[in-house]
C-alpha cells in the first residue's frame, strides 16, 4: 500500500488533529490518542470518524 | 431508493399489458408478450450487476450536512461539460491558482479528481496535490482516473468538517463548485477548517457561483434565494464568510459566464 511518508506526516487525525501512524499490517491509520484506527480500503484511507475502529 | 427498485419491472410490466390490451390482446396474452419483452432487459440488468466489482469503499458514505453527489459519480464529468464546466474551465482555475513547482495543494470536495489531477501536474513531482471528497463513489472513480492517467494525484475520503491533516500543511487550497454543497453553519466551519491546514501567508482559491453579472441570470438562478445553501451566495455575500472564518484578506478575482466568481483568499 503505497502511503508515501511525505503524505503520512501531513495526514492527521480528523478528530484530535494529532498524528496518525500506519498500523503494522498496513491495513488502517492509528491514532494513538484517541485510540481509533482510520481503515484503509481500496489502496484509500477512509478518514473518517464514523467510519474508526476502537483499537485495544 | 435501492430497495424500491425491485417496482420498476412490474411497472413496466402493468404499462405494457394495458397497451397491448388497448390495442386488441386479451389480458393473458398482453401480460406474456409484456413478460417477453421485459425478460431480456432483467437479465441484462442480472449481468451487470454480476460483473461489476463493487469497491468496499463505495458503502462508506458519510453522516454530514453537507450533500455529497454520490449518486452523480458515473456521469459527472459528462454533465459538466455539458453545462460548459469542461477542460476550459478546469484549467481557468488552476491559471488563477498559479500554483509553482513544489508546492502542495489540497483540492476540497474533489469529486472526480479533474481539478486535482490538473493540479498535480501543476506542482510536478517535487509537490504534491491531494484531493478528498465525502462521496465514495467519487473518489472510487477519481482514483480510477488518476491511475489511467498515471497522476500523482492522491485521494481520500474525508468531510471539509474534520479535515484529516495537520495545521500549517498547504500551500494552497483549491475549492471549485464546492461551497454551495453545503449549510451556511458548515461553511463556515469548513471554511475555519481550510484556514487551519494553510500555512502562514497560504492561499485559498475558490470558484463557486456568486452574484450574478447579468440581469438575464436572475431569470434563471433567483431560485437560488429561496435554498439556505446558496442563499447568501448569490446575494453576493460570501466575503462576510471569509471573514468570520478569520481569513486576512479576499478578493474576488474574476467570473465565469457572468455567474461564477474567482476568489483569491489569504489566510
Amino acid at each position: 500500500m503505497a502511503v508515501d511518508k511525505e503524505l503520512l506526516d501531513i495526514l492527521a487525525c480528523p478528530k484530535c488533529k494529532g498524528a496518525v501512524k500506519l498500523s503494522s499490517a498496513k491495513d488502517g491509520l492509528i491514532c494513538e490518542k484517541c485510540a481509533i484506527k482510520y481503515p484503509i480500503k481500496d489502496d484509500i484511507p477512509v478518514m473518517l470518524i464514523d467510519e474508526a475502529t476502537p483499537v485495544k | 431508493m435501492k430497495n424500491i427498485l425491485w417496482l420498476c419491472p412490474l411497472l413496466m410490466m402493468t404499462v405494457l399489458t394495458v397497451v397491448f390490451m388497448y390495442f386488441g390482446f386479451t389480458l393473458w396474452s398482453s401480460l406474456l408478450i409484456a413478460a417477453l419483452l421485459i425478460c431480456p432487459v432483467i437479465i441484462l440488468y442480472g449481468i451487470v450487476k454480476a460483473l461489476r466489482r463493487e469497491s468496499p469503499l463505495e458503502g462508506m458514505l458519510p453522516h454530514t450536512r453537507g450533500m455529497p453527489l454520490n449518486w452523480a459519480a458515473p456521469f459527472y464529468d459528462w454533465g459538466c461539460r455539458k453545462v460548459g464546466l469542461g477542460p476550459r474551465f478546469r484549467q481557468e482555475t488552476i491559471r488563477q491558482a498559479a500554483l509553482r513547482p513544489g508546492e502542495r495543494v489540497l483540492d476540497v470536495g474533489c469529486g472526480t479528481g479533474v481539478l486535482t489531477r490538473l493540479a498535480a501536474e501543476a506542482v510536478g513531482t517535487s509537490g504534491k496535490a491531494i484531493g478528498i471528497d465525502p462521496a465514495p463513489k467519487m473518489i472510487v472513480t477519481a482514483r480510477k482516473n488518476a491511475s489511467a492517467e498515471r497522476s500523482n494525484a492522491e485521494f481520500r475520503l474525508a468531510v471539509i468538517e474534520d479535515l484529516p491533516f495537520e495545521d500549517n500543511s498547504f500551500d494552497c487550497v483549491l475549492s471549485s463548485l464546492m461551497l454551495h454543497h453545503l449549510p451556511p453553519d458548515l461553511k463556515l466551519l469548513g471554511l475555519g477548517e481550510v484556514k487551519r491546514v494553510l500555512r502562514p501567508g497560504g492561499r485559498l482559491v475558490l470558484v463557486d457561483i456568486g452574484r450574478p453579472e447579468s440581469r438575464l441570470w436572475w431569470v434563471v438562478v433567483w431560485p437560488l434565494l429561496l435554498w439556505s445553501f446558496t442563499k447568501d451566495q448569490v446575494s453576493g455575500r460570501v466575503s462576510e464568510y471569509f471573514e468570520k472564518a478569520g481569513f486576512s484578506k479576499h478578493e474576488r478575482v474574476g467570473s465565469w459566464v457572468k455567474l461564477l466568481s474567482f476568489w483569491f483568499v489569504f489566510k
